[in-house]
């Protein structure tokens, strides 16, 4: 009884910080989207680092909240820049924009 | 057990605080950055029984933090588990390299998280009666009396030698690599006559002889990235790492000249120096995980049938089969 009482009080806990999650997406989607288009701009490799450092946190937390597919895509596009010091090539940026797109498609149905 | 938790990301310790308190560990405390940890550490009079970090961290990282807590002699018992997103082997080298016991990769479920903290308990548990037996070890007063804690298949932690890492840590390491390590290669040294040493000698000569065996074996491996452990019976497993595999006669044959120097008189006045042999090399790319530790058994199998054949010494070939330090490979499975 008191076993299933205290999952009951984690589970609404848990719920919490998912719904305080899901209310943080959408400043998350904004920042995902300026930097995707900065991707092949003068700032392209400040925007690669950043975008890199997002989807890095995003892979790590999003599947424990019960977002795995967010959480997929996210690793995806974190192991594309991985070690990344110096531009993308034009194939490679292409691939990381179309998996960034997936990703916001994603994030946006979460909200 | 009181931990101590850091990572940047807010909703990962919300959920850390989440998981540790449906665990039962109320103690723990959660922090949001390397300095923060520090700070913490610092005010303490009584040290965290173990830590959880986040390797990447704005400022300092995990792999900085966990070094700086490992320079503290008070935290020289507690586990560090590191908490990553990024199981790529560099970073999980550089976190074994400064000291911490096991990794979890992130996303992880709470039963994951359960499993590591149970093992980090078990692991301290281990440390704190290492670190006992070691206090013990050094008090000569003592030692008489207490010669029967050090067996011959005592594993130890090796002092001050570089690339040296503890037995358990060693094992964890191999539990935890993929295959996507590929390229790593176990090689065994032992000391054929280390029922000598541990016959005719006493405790602290004992393992003065198998620390500098340690050294040796490192200072022959200086130009490679490798870590070595010591898993009793005088054997030492070494994992060599970045994918070239080693020339084992020659290899004996450094180790041997970087050896000759080490030698202990015994109480009835005879020189023994130690005879080093070195098994053929086991590599575990391209291999399940669990199967890495089949490797290591392996690794020491060999070396010990080299050793017996070569030194035929009765005591060691019956350990052969049901070796002593075998019993511990358990202790990761157990868990």
């Amino acid at each position: 009884m008191a076993h299933a009482a205290n999952n009951s009080v984690m589970e609404s806990e848990l719920d919490l910080i998912r719904a305080r999650y899901v209310a943080s997406l959408d400043i998350t989607i904004i920042e995902l989207d300026v930097l995707l288009n900065a991707i092949g701009s003068p700032d392209s490799d400040r925007a690669l680092a950043a975008i890199r450092s997002r989807v890095h946190k995003i892979a790590g937390v999003a599947p424990m909240l019960g977002f795995s597919r967010i959480g997929e895509l996210a690793r995806q596009i974190e192991t594309a820049l991985e070690g990344r010091a110096t531009s993308l090539d034009p194939g490679k940026a292409r691939l990381v924009r179309d998996q960034l797109e997936h990703l916001l498609d994603e994030l946006e149905r979460c909200l | 057990m009181e931990i101590l938790a850091v990572d940047d990301d807010e909703y990962h310790r919300d959920l850390l605080s989440l998981a540790l308190k449906e665990m039962s560990y109320t103690d723990s405390t959660i922090c949001s950055s390397a300095q923060e940890a520090l700070q913490l550490i610092a005010d303490r009079v009584a040290p965290f029984d173990c830590f959880l970090l986040d390797i990447e961290m704005p400022g300092m990282s995990g792999i900085e933090l966990c070094a700086k807590i490992r320079e503290n002699p008070k935290n020289e018992v507690a586990p560090i588990v590191m908490l990553t997103a990024l199981s790529d082997r560099e970073h999980v080298e550089a976190a074994f390299a400064a000291g911490a016991s096991d990794y979890l990769t992130k996303p992880f479920d709470q039963v994951e998280l359960k499993a590591r903290l149970q093992l980090a308990k078990k692991h301290r548990m281990e440390n704190l009666r290492f670190a006992r037996m070691r206090a013990k070890v050094e008090d000569i007063r003592a030692e008489l009396s207490q010669e029967q804690d050090v067996t011959i298949s005592t594993p130890f932690r090796l002092d001050d030698v570089t690339g040296s890492i503890e037995y358990l840590a060693f094992e964890n390491y191999l539990l935890r690599i993929s295959s996507d390590f590929g390229g790593a290669e176990i090689v065994s040294v032992k000391i054929g006559n280390v029922a000598s040493f541990y016959e005719n000698t006493s405790i602290s000569e004992f393992r003065f002889v198998i620390n500098s065996v340690g050294d040796s074996i490192s200072e022959v491996l200086r130009f490679r990235k490798f870590f070595l452990t010591y898993a009793g019976n005088g054997v030492f497993p070494v994992l060599l790492l970045g994918g070239f595999g080693i020339d084992v006669e020659e290899f004996e044959t450094d180790l041997s000249l970087f050896a000759e120097e080490i030698e202990i008189t015994s109480e009835d006045g005879e020189t023994i120096r130690p005879r080093l042999f070195v098994g053929s090399g086991k590599r575990t790319s391209f291999i399940p995980q669990r199967a890495s530790l089949s490797a290591l058994v392996a690794a020491v199998d060999d070396v010990e049938q080299r050793s017996a054949m070569n030194a035929a010494e009765p005591s060691l070939a019956r350990n052969i089969s049901g070796t002593p330090w075998r019993n511990l490979l358990g202790f990761l499975r157990a868990s």
